[in-house]
């Protein structure tokens, strides 16, 4: 037990080696891209204030009348932020595939020592799904990190006057794609993240699966992602297909939401566990 | 010894295996001899777990293969196996990290033997030197079994000369190997046992000394009364 907990860390150790410089560079673009926002788009705002003050010689609170006030979650609102999250969500899905793929079509076939170590092949499973949270985690954290220095950076740039500084956490709860980041209900944050294990396994297996099954292997992949993520989504629709009725309290679909999440995961573990073991090809 | 038994196996509708049986004992070297697509890497493959058989057992020592198994058994396959980017020094390391059989006194001997340069990046080696750190890969291991995919596969003549001394050196004594080559003539002196594949199923295997010495036929000859038939 101890000496396979300690093969996972060193595969794990290896795979974020791997992603070291894949994840600086979707680090260092969050910042820059977000420094971008925190700076321009207050200046841009300060810019039409002082246009408007001039070209109408109006007062300060005319321009608060035409303008309103600008607070921190108008940046957070903009794509400067949005964008870069949506490029680490795409980078990262993109390198959940890569990540498996690369062993097999790279410059080297690497598939081949990898299979060949004297280790549980589940360990490189893990190794792999656990480099990809830690990649999430850290992209989260960096956004989080972000967001603490922008606030003072935006409430610098625009004039106390014109500045509504309804605090960063204020900005942060009621912007509607920071809920999935950073949600504040545990039981929220659960399921927000159950959701992405079990996304990040069925992909895993999907990929096993072809690579044991080849075309045939696509086909079942297809269908059997298909199937998963429906079982897992479907509490959340079952108000909508029962014509908005909600005969279930919240916390009864979480329940469901949570079971289907511990099954699909627990399913998709086993047969990668088969495949992996008994039916990979290199 | 390393032993199949009424193995099988298909790509899609093609037989490739079809019930093959044979053994290859510890302190032999025994060659798999076939045309191209015979089905010797897929022997090979199975018998490291590499891919899945349809039917049919594979056996090493008695025991099935499992993880701790590739301790016990190497394989040098005819494709670089290492990531590029690792220099050897990095390669040597990190089979060490994994590998309790891993010798490195061995394995600084075999580099010294095959004039590789630590520092060099995998990628930037020339493909003989790619088959020479895979060989090192394979060879500084502590096992009992090796298994090697035409190893002579496209590298120049002093390379080759080089990689035919390791077969007559105490790099593969008393070990079993199990090799495919098409380049027979460098290693037929060498050879214990040969097994001649033909359409998924063993066409003859024999002693290359026996066959020699009762028959007055290398196994070139062989060969070719099978191929040509």
């Amino acid at each position: 037990m101890k000496k396979s907990l300690h093969t996972l860390l060193k595969l794990t150790n290896f795979e974020m080696e791997r992603l070291s410089k894949f994840l600086f560079t979707l680090m260092g673009l969050t910042l820059l891209l977000n420094l971008v926002g925190y700076i321009y788009t207050p200046m841009q705002h300060m810019g039409k204030i002082n246009e408007y003050i001039t070209q109408n010689s109006a007062t300060t609170q005319q321009a608060l009348d035409a303008f309103g006030r600008f607070s921190f979650y108008d940046v957070t609102q903009t794509l400067w932020i949005a964008g870069p999250i949506a490029i680490g969500v795409s980078g990262l899905l993109l390198y959940s595939i890569f990540i498996w793929y690369r062993e097999w079509f790279g410059k080297n076939t690497f598939a081949y020592r990898l299979l060949m170590l004297p280790v549980s092949r589940m360990s490189l499973f893990f190794s792999k799904f656990i480099t990809i949270f830690i990649g999430i985690f850290t992209l989260i954290a960096t956004q989080m990190l972000s967001l603490f220095i922008g606030h003072p950076i935006v409430s610098a740039i625009i004039e106390s006057a014109y500045f509504n500084d309804i605090g960063l956490i204020a900005s942060i709860q009621m912007n509607p794609l920071f809920l999935y980041l950073f949600p504040l209900d545990f039981s929220y944050f659960l399921m927000v993240n159950g959701v992405g294990i079990v996304v990040l396994l069925v992909l895993f297996t999907v990929i096993l699966m072809e690579r044991s099954y080849s075309f045939k292997g696509i086909a079942m992949g297809i269908l059997y992602g298909i199937a998963a993520l429906s079982l897992v989504l479907f509490p959340f629709f079952i108000p909508n297909l029962l014509n908005n009725q909600y005969i279930l309290y919240d916390s009864e679909l979480m329940i469901i939401e949570i079971v289907l999440i511990v099954a699909v995961g627990v399913l998709s573990i086993f047969t990668s566990h088969h495949l992996i073991n008994k039916k990979i090809t290199v | 010894m390393i032993e199949l038994k009424n193995v099988h196996k298909s790509f899609g509708r093609k037989k490739v295996l079809d019930g093959i049986s044979f053994t290859a004992n510890k302190g032999e070297i025994t060659c798999l001899v076939g045309v191209n697509g015979v089905g010797k890497t897929t022997i090979l493959n199975a018998i490291m777990n590499l891919t899945p058989i349809k039917k049919g057992e594979i056996t090493i020592d008695g025991e099935k293969m499992s993880p701790a198994m590739y301790n016990k058994v190497a394989f040098i396959p005819d494709v670089a196996i290492m990531l590029p980017q690792m220099t050897v020094h990095e390669a040597m390391d990190f089979m060490k990290d994994y590998y309790s059989s891993w010798n490195c006194k061995r394995a600084k001997e075999i580099v010294r033997f095959f004039r590789l340069n630590m520092p060099d990046k995998i990628s930037e080696l020339s493909k003989g030197n790619q088959a020479k750190v895979n060989l090192l890969m394979g060879l500084a291991l502590d096992v009992d079994y090796v298994l090697m995919d035409e190893p002579f596969s496209g590298i120049d003549i002093f390379t080759r000369e080089q990689i035919t001394e390791v077969f007559s050196s105490r790099l593969v004594e008393d070990r079993g190997v199990l090799i495919t080559t098409h380049e027979i003539y460098d290693i037929e002196h060498l050879l214990d046992k040969v097994v001649l594949l033909d359409n998924g199923v063993i066409y003859k295997e024999f002693n290359a000394e026996e066959m020699r010495e009762t028959e007055g036929k290398s196994v070139v000859d062989v060969m070719r009364e099978v191929y040509n038939q």
